[in-house]
This record gives C-alpha cells, sequence and structure tokens, in this order.
C-alpha cells in the first residue's frame, strides 16, 4: 500500500476536481429545469461504465479509457487503487504521477470553468427572470 | 377525517369505479413520464441507461472470469439482471406516485377528495413506468442475444410459461409497490426513492446475478421467501429450457411448483397491502400528513 498522505491527497484532489464538474452542471439546471435532472439521472449509469467504477478501467482499452478519464472518477479512483492494492500497479491505467498531474489539470480547468458558467447563467437567469422559475 | 369521502357500496360500481380510476392515473402518468422533453431524448434516455447498466455487469463478468461468455452462468446472470429491471420500475412507478403528488405537484389532497379509488390510482400511475421498463428489457434482452450470445431461439421458448410468468410476476411487483406506496404516505420526502431502494435491496437476495446458494446460509431463507425468486426462475426455464434446470437452488421444483409458489406469495403480498394501505391511510389521515410537504 503507498502512503496515506498521498491516498488523502488523492482522493481531496479527485473530490476537488468532481466539485467543479458538479458545479459546472449545475448550471444546466437554471437553464433546463427537471430535463437537466432527468439527463443527470441518464448519465449515472454511463458514468458508473466508463469510469471504471466496478473493474478497472485498463479493460475498457486505451482510447476508451483516455476518453473516459474526462470524468475525474475514473483517475482518481484508479490511481487509489493503485496506492490501496499491492496488485494495483499491474490493473492500472497509467500511473500514478500521470493521473495525479491529469487531475491536478481538470480540476483547476472544472473549477474555473465553473465560476464562469455559474456566473453567465445568473446573469442570464436574471436578464430573463428564471430565478423564481418553477417548472414542473 | 376518519372514513373515506367517496365510497361505492355495490361490486360493480366498486370495479368501474377502480378501472376508471386506474384508467386515468395511467394516462396522467404516461404524461408526467414522457413529457418532460422531445422523444428523441426521451427514446435515447429509455435506451442508454439499461444498455449502460447490463454493459457494467458484462465487462465485470469479463473481467472475473477472463471472457467465459459460453459458460451457462452467463445467460442465467444477463436474463436475471434484464427481468430484474421491471422490479424497480414498478415498485417504484407505483410508490413514488405518492411522493410526487404530495410533494412535487401538491395533489394528493385534491386527488383524496376526488372520486377516485385510491389503490387503483396508484397503480394506474405504475403502469408508465412498467411501460418504460418493458422497453428497456426489450432492449437490454436483444443487445445479449445479437451481440453477446445469449442463447435465444423462439421456436424453442415456452410462450404460454413465459406469457404466464411475465404477468403474474408483474401484478405481483405492482402488489409490493402498493406496499411500498402505502408506506410512503407516512415518511418524508427522502432523495432516495423508496422503491430503488427496496429493488437493490432484494437483489441480492433474490437470485437476480447468483443462485442463492452462493449466499450465506442463514440469509438463503430470505432469498426463498421473496417471490422474485421464484418468478426469476420461471422466466429463465422458460427462455432457456434445459440451461436454466442446470442450476441447483430450485431445481427440485416443477414449473407447476414454481407457478403455485408464485401465485401464493402474490396473494399473500395482495393481502399485505390491503392492510398495510388500510393502517397507513388512517394514520396519515389521523396525523394530517396527507398534504404534508417535507422536501428538503
Amino acid at each position: 500500500m503507498g502512503s496515506l498522505p498521498t491516498l488523502a491527497a488523492v482522493f481531496l484532489l479527485t473530490l476537488a476536481a468532481l466539485y467543479g464538474l458538479g458545479m459546472m452542471s449545475a448550471s444546466l439546471f437554471l437553464l433546463w429545469g427537471r430535463e437537466a435532472w432527468h439527463l443527470a439521472n441518464l448519465a449515472q449509469e454511463p458514468i458508473y461504465l466508463l469510469s471504471g467504477f466496478y473493474f478497472p478501467v485498463k479493460n475498457l482499452g486505451f482510447w476508451v479509457a483516455v476518453g473516459a478519464s474526462i470524468i475525474p472518477l475514473t483517475l482518481g479512483l484508479d490511481a487509489m487503487r493503485q496506492l490501496l492494492f499491492p496488485s494495483g500497479a499491474a490493473l492500472g491505467f497509467l500511473t500514478v504521477p500521470v493521473e495525479v498531474a491529469v487531475l491536478a489539470v481538470l480540476c483547476v480547468l472544472f473549477l474555473v470553468a465553473a465560476r464562469w458558467l455559474l456566473g453567465y447563467m445568473e446573469r442570464m437567469a436574471i436578464r430573463e427572470g428564471r430565478l423564481l422559475e418553477s417548472r414542473r | 377525517m376518519s372514513t373515506p369521502i367517496y365510497q361505492s357500496t355495490s361490486l360493480p360500481k366498486t370495479l368501474s369505479s377502480a378501472w376508471r380510476s386506474f384508467r386515468i392515473a395511467t394516462w396522467l402518468g404516461w404524461q408526467i413520464e414522457s413529457n418532460w422533453t422531445d422523444p428523441i431524448l426521451f427514446a435515447i434516455y429509455s435506451m442508454l441507461k439499461p444498455l449502460a447498466s447490463a454493459a457494467i455487469l458484462v465487462v465485470m463478468y469479463g473481467v472475473i472470469t477472463n471472457g467465459q461468455f459460453e459458460n451457462p452462468i452467463f445467460p442465467y446472470i444477463y436474463l436475471g439482471n434484464a427481468f430484474y429491471i421491471y422490479v424497480g420500475a414498478v415498485m417504484t412507478g407505483v410508490s413514488w406516485a405518492v411522493i410526487d403528488d404530495r410533494e412535487h405537484y401538491r395533489t394528493l389532497k385534491y386527488i383524496y377528495v376526488a372520486p377516485i379509488r385510491l389503490p387503483a390510482y396508484w397503480l394506474g400511475r405504475g403502469v408508465a413506468r412498467f411501460l418504460t421498463g418493458s422497453f428497456a428489457v426489450i432492449i437490454t434482452l436483444a443487445a445479449g442475444v445479437l451481440f453477446l450470445h445469449v442463447p435465444f431461439h423462439p421456436a424453442r421458448v415456452d410462450w404460454p410459461l413465459f406469457l404466464l410468468s411475465l404477468m403474474l410476476g408483474v401484478v405481483m411487483l405492482a402488489l409490493m409497490g402498493l406496499v411500498l406506496a402505502s408506506i410512503s404516505l407516512m415518511i418524508a420526502h427522502h432523495f432516495f426513492l423508496i422503491g430503488e431502494a427496496v429493488a437493490g435491496a432484494l437483489y441480492l437476495l433474490s437470485g437476480a446475478i447468483f443462485p442463492l446458494e452462493v449466499l450465506p446460509p442463514w440469509l438463503r431463507p430470505l432469498g426463498f421467501a421473496m417471490p422474485i425468486t421464484y418468478w426469476l426462475e420461471l422466466l429463465r426455464r422458460s427462455l432457456l429450457g434445459d440451461l436454466a434446470r442446470g442450476f441447483p437452488t430450485l431445481s427440485g421444483f416443477s414449473n407447476g411448483q414454481l407457478l403455485g409458489i408464485l401465485a401464493g406469495l402474490s396473494v399473500l403480498f395482495g393481502l399485505l397491502a390491503a392492510v398495510t394501505y388500510r393502517l397507513c391511510d388512517h394514520q396519515a389521515r389521523e396525523k394530517g400528513l396527507i398534504d404534508q410537504t417535507t422536501n428538503y
């Protein structure tokens, strides 16, 4: 098993990137209302499948795993498995340092994009009077 | 408010009222389920979710067994998982209507004073999910047959047994949903759906993706007490024939015996649904829970 602080750091980094992605998606709820809720629900299983939630993402093949890496959960889980299990490195997709670097980039990218998107959507919602809208 | 506001006395009137409630609720449920987007997105939604769910299971199976898709356990798992879609869909469809009407649309109090039969109304609201669930089951089965070589030969399928089991099973699931709908009258609106939560718990116990022998001995009786176990076995036997009989869990039972057990347990759940509805309805009226809004 890798060091506990490294494991905790990867966990927090993954969580921060997921927060950024979640905040980006939050702006869609303002735009689409109930449709966004269903789309979030729809995305659940494909994300479980692509992120390697139940199996090592390596098994999906290189290019699918590369595409799935846009979801922070993919590389976060892969890195944490590598740090936790003795056999993790053999099952891992990329090396832990590479995965951490990509996660850090995703984290910054998603948080910046979330800030911009939420600001944009808020301005649009104020302009169009959607803040108090209740779509059934 | 201790007695129902609307009550027919004669049986034909009761049945006519129940049928009308069921029919209108079916139409309403379909409108609610399908009106949030355009038909194309709705079709994609109905296809992508079950296919991704089945793909997770297939990849997991492939990783664990090193791709032994010819093993008889694969169709056993695949069919169990495909038909289990009905469990979540029907139970959630029926039980979620209570929360949806009470918390989201805030119309449950009006429905209570309307001239309808509430249990029939809830059953009707579940039909929409049954239809979308059927769509998902068919797509999942088709993907299994076309791409994963799940053995399916229409000429060898025992169609009468399949249709009878399917019908009986859906009725049984709707009655289980009715139990949950009655309980929903008493509980707050949580993020999770009670139907899906119960379906998730029963997934482990009903032999959907593994024979009950895999469970620890002290958990097996729970599996044998669940009608879903017998329902899935009947569906597998009707579709796979001798291949399904190779698994030891219920091999000692004939098809007729399994149908009898399933019918008996369904009647039992029907009685349980009636008792639970009376109890929960009474409590909800007494405690003023009919028009509560607890969403947070």
